[in-house]
């Protein structure tokens, strides 16, 4: 009798729950996911480690800087590369992107359709990136299917989205978002021909001054085996950071 | 013997049923066999040069491809531009298919006003003439395209078909592209070269031509027989000896699912030729038992008794001799050894079990007594050919000393050839356009220099760069590619595209920072040059199809080269197509001689113990080794060059050929121990054994000399050396061999004086 009772209770309380989700449409939990992100500045270090398919590594620590749609990426080591930066500028809609490499010593244009291809060899491309900018996940993505389900043990909100600009190289986006803090967990990304591109996994997720951040990000190609691990090695959100500091004179400083 | 011949007259019945039976389940397994066109077999994994092969092909890819080059007035047009972009998305499409790059796909590295773009050569096809000419000029005065992706006249361009990295996946998605492509010729024309195309074309030939002119190998075969026996049975039971024999082989091959290799193709042929021996004895035999008297059963009795065992010797031998290429390193020659060797034992066991037991059953009276005892020519021209090797020894022995002494002057002159392109006639489509695409493009195969360390590192760029551009002058090698062309080109790109610009960067952090742009616009930029940890990097030369000789001058050259500009500090390795074809096929040609020399010791063991006497053994030998240096002798004067179709010759020589020998020395043995007088005995084996002799050599003779007629090169010279040595271990059993034996100063002057 005492188990039926613990039943019944099991019953309701799933119940009351994937009720309260579906109280959710699948547009509201894009927007919630958009405010869990939203910073003003942030400063992020990170090593990024690409592994091809033999399993060769190739290290990299990056330093990136965001503030509204404006980022700055440079190149802190290796050695050789250290003080190469990029710099990515989005006005009306227009994003430029500049390329600064201290060999050279000045500031060069990097052609626009460059910014639909990988960033900096890794299995993201600069789209991918956008999303640790200012991007929104409500702009980019319009949702068609919600469902909850449970992944790595925890309850999830898993949305099917549907890129809204044709240039993504997407058909379709699977994401699982963590239905208590909306932390996107795992993002599937298909081709255009509906077939499975890549998978991104979200994990060691801390709270940094009430900014939920995965420590690590893992983007792998399952089509071409290949893998791109990022660690976050210090994180600074909401700092004052100049507007000069994202301006091609400041990149060639 | 004598037990055999009593079990195969006692279950003559049986023995019919049962061959019969299986023929009939293996004919039906027969039409499931498979041509195997893959020549991954080819490829033994643990040898170096493969692995280095295999190595580079894993590190950088795109090793194995094809060329096809489109041909017009002019390149640049509207229509012409589609036709290349339909093609190459069509191309893309077929499978085993990895990458397709032409003029409408191909990206390029280019600066402008702001800094450097990796685009595609063409964004969008030009539609009117003011675009085709601008789009014209902007490609040929590119050095990046004019002169590698299309020709400087602009009547030529190039469209690269990369496969996987399996070797053997390349001839189907060849065989599509061929077919794809022949829905886009004209008015253009096109050409379609590279490795994989030519192994195609030398492999659809033989198999064409081996199939085409079989039926006639074996109308001669028939005629010869006929005119032999003048006997249907004289002509059912050889041929069905060696069609029984081949559906065995084929049937048991394809109940193992096993395909048939290219090698394998020939084994039909071979059967053909030595299959039909053992039966030829066995009927010539018991013709002449009838002709002594013997009736029927008893006859059939006595020919198993007393020719068996030549037979058998002789079978033995031959299996042996093919058996001996089991240890070849090529698994390709090694299923071919074994298949042969099966085929063989096969039609050994026909002609001793199935052929008497079907004589057994039919009359064989009167008119094989008129039949043996017929053609009084064939007995006159055998009683010369004993006086001449009783009498006239050292006439034959002169002759043979004469012959060995052309050939082995000869032999100098020897010379392999590697290159599957020679296999061709100069005027063969294969030929013409593999040659074409070299005039336009300088090759179609490539060269690649692996190099090992930091190219980082500005000395070892720049000593790339040096042996790069060292290396172009070298006779037969063009358009290097590598990391160095890239970083050139990035510099030039990065400096307002200054051609005074296209040159290396010199600092490391350069280096580093041009590399980190190239993989900027994704992983594969560099791939193709250099590996992901940047510590191996390759040089990719254009290298024109040439002939074996030519082209191990250039390596030399090659080797000298890196000597010169790398041995001090880093590891260099040679690898590409033109090296993997060299080495495999001088590999083959390797293992072909040892297994030459093998199967003479081991034929030499064999006859030695069956015919109790080490000096007969050795006499046998002598004539097959006879036959091999005059078979080399006559390739080197008449500049036919080793390769893996003539070098096989020589072992087929030495497990067909010891046969006549062995039939020679047996019947002698026979005759000697009931006539106890050597030149009686001679005297009577020549006669007999020669004749059967005689029949069986004119029958595969003229059966070769069928293929005479073939169109493709390879396969001439095989049935025309295959005769040839036909025609030579006939002459040494019925020549040498006596003379051998005979040559016993006492016995010659008791015969003298007798005389």
């Amino acid at each position: 009798m005492k188990r039926n009772i613990c039943l019944i209770l099991l019953l309701f309380c799933i119940l009351v729950f994937s009720g309260s989700a579906f109280a959710l449409t699948g547009q509201e939990v894009l927007e919630k996911m958009d405010q869990t992100l939203q910073v003003e500045t942030s400063r992020i270090e990170m090593k990024m480690t690409l592994v091809n398919e033999d399993g060769l590594k190739r290290e990299r620590t990056i330093e990136i800087l965001t503030k509204g749609n404006n980022a700055l990426v440079r190149f802190l080591h290796p050695m050789d590369v250290e003080g190469t930066a990029l710099l990515l500028l989005e006005e009306n809609d227009e994003s430029d992107m500049w390329l600064y490499l201290p060999a050279l010593g000045n500031v060069r244009k990097v052609a626009s359709h460059m910014q639909n291809g990988s960033f900096m060899g890794s299995d993201f491309t600069y789209q991918d990136f956008n999303m640790f900018g200012g991007e929104k996940y409500q702009e980019a993505y319009q949702q068609t299917e919600l469902n909850t389900t449970v992944y790595d043990e925890t309850e999830c909100y898993l949305l099917e989205t549907l890129p809204t600009s044709e240039d993504r190289g997407y058909s379709k986006i699977r994401i699982w978002v963590d239905s208590t803090n909306f932390m996107a967990l795992k993002l599937e990304f298909y081709d255009l021909q509906d077939n499975l591109l890549k998978v991104m996994t979200n994990s060691d997720i801390l709270d940094l001054d009430g900014q939920l951040t995965p420590q690590m990000i893992v983007m792998e190609n399952v089509q071409q085996n290949t893998r791109t691990i990022l660690e976050m090695t210090d994180i600074k959100y909401n700092q004052t950071i100049p507007d000069q500091v994202f301006s091609t004179r400041n990149l060639e400083k | 013997m004598k037990k055999v011949s009593d079990f195969v007259i006692k279950y003559s019945k049986t023995i019919i049923t049962f061959v019969v039976l299986i023929t009939i389940i293996m004919g039906y397994f027969v039409s499931k066999i498979e041509i195997q066109a893959g020549i991954e077999d080819m490829f033994p994994d643990h040898n170096p040069i493969v692995q280095r092969f295999n190595r580079a092909n894993d590190q950088f890819g795109g090793m194995t491809f094809a060329v096809l080059m489109m041909e017009d007035d002019n390149i640049i047009d509207s229509e012409t531009l589609h036709k290349i972009a339909n093609l190459t998305e069509e191309l893309e499409k077929i499978s085993g298919v990895e990458e397709v790059v032409s003029l409408t796909n191909v990206d390029q590295i280019k600066g402008n006003l702001f800094g450097i773009e990796i685009s595609q050569l063409i964004k969008t096809i030009p539609e009117t003439k003011i675009e085709e000419d601008e789009l014209k000029e902007i490609i040929m005065n590119n050095d990046q395209y004019s002169g590698s992706l299309i020709s400087k006249d602009c009547k030529a361009t190039g469209i690269t078909v990369t496969f996987g990295k399996d070797l053997a996946d390349t001839l189907q998605p060849v065989q599509e592209i061929k077919k794809v492509a022949q829905s886009y010729i004209g008015p253009e024309k096109i050409y379609f070269t590279g490795n994989p195309v030519i192994v195609n074309d030398a492999q659809e030939s033989l198999k064409g031509d081996i199939f085409k002119l079989l039926p006639f190998v074996l109308a001669i075969f028939i005629l010869i027989l006929w005119l032999s026996f003048r006997r249907v049975s004289g002509i059912l039971l050889p041929l069905a000896t060696v069609l029984i024999s081949i559906i065995w082989t084929i049937g048991a091959l394809a109940l193992l699912n096993k395909p048939l290799s290219i090698i394998s193709v020939a084994l039909p042929i071979l059967l053909v030729s030595v299959g039909s021996a053992y039966t030829i004895h066995i009927i010539a035999r018991l013709q002449e038992e009838l002709a002594a008297g013997a009736t029927g059963i008893i006859a059939v009795k006595n020919a198993i008794t007393h020719v068996g065992i030549a037979v058998l010797i002789a079978g033995i031998t031959t299996i042996v001799g093919f058996g001996s290429l089991v240890f070849s390193d090529l698994v390709i020659i090694k299923e071919f050894a074994l298949s042969t060797a099966f085929g063989i034992a096969i039609a050994l066991a026909i002609s001793i079990f199935f052929v008497p037991a079907v004589y057994a059953h039919i009359s064989v009276k009167s008119r094989e007594k008129k039949s043996a005892q017929g053609n009084r020519s064939l007995t006159r021209g055998f009683a010369w050919v004993f006086n001449l090797v009783s009498q006239k020894s050292y006439f034959v022995f002169g002759v043979v000393i004469l012959m060995v002494l052309i050939s082995l002057l000869g032999m100098p002159r020897l010379y392999p050839e590697t290159g599957y392109l020679n296999y061709f006639k100069a005027d063969s489509s294969t030929r013409i356009a593999a040659a074409i695409v070299d005039q336009r493009f300088g090759g179609s195969g490539t060269l690649d220099i692996i190099i090992q360390g930091d190219v980082k590192d500005p000395d070892l760029l720049s000593r790339m760069a040096e042996f790069q551009d060292a290396a172009v002058q070298i006779d037969g090698l063009n358009n290097p590619i590598s990391i160095v062309t890239l970083l050139r080109t990035v510099n030039q790109a990065l400096n307002g595209d200054d051609p005074s610009m296209k040159v290396i960067p010199t600092t490391r952090q350069q280096i580093a920072q041009y590399l980190l742009l190239l993989n900027m616009s994704g992983p594969d930029a560099t791939k193709p040059y250099l590996t992901f940890d940047e510590q191996t990097s390759r040089i990719q030369f254009l290298m024109e199809n040439m002939e074996g000789s030519k082209i191990q001058q250039a390596l030399e050259q090659v080797d000298q080269l890196i000597l010169n500009h790398f041995s001090d500090k880093y590891q260099v390795e040679v690898t590409g197509m033109p090296v993997l074809t060299n080495e495999i096929s001088n590999l083959l040609i390797r293992s072909q001689i040892q297994s030459i020399i093998a199967s003479i010791l081991l034929t030499f063991v064999i006859t030695s113990i069956l015919l109790k006497s080490i000096k007969r053994g050795l006499f046998c030998c002598l004539t097959i080794i006879l036959t091999v240096v005059v078979n080399f002798g006559v390739m080197s004067w008449l500049k036919v060059p080793l390769d893996i179709a003539t070098t096989m010759i020589a072992s087929i020589a030495v497990g067909i050929g010891v046969d006549y020998s062995i039939h020679i020395s047996t019947r002698y043995r026979e005759e000697e121990n009931s006539k106890h007088d050597p030149y009686l005995a001679m005297q009577n084996t020549i006669q007999h054994v020669g004749r059967a002799n005689l029949y069986n050599a004119f029958a595969v003779i003229a059966g070769f000399c069928v293929l005479l007629l073939s169109s493709f090169p390879p396969i001439v010279s095989f049935g025309g050396l295959t005769a040839l040595t036909m025609v030579v271990s006939f002459s040494s059993a019925i020549f040498l061999l006596p003379s051998l034996i005979l040559l016993k100063p006492k016995a010659t002057q008791n015969y003298v004086k007798k005389l």
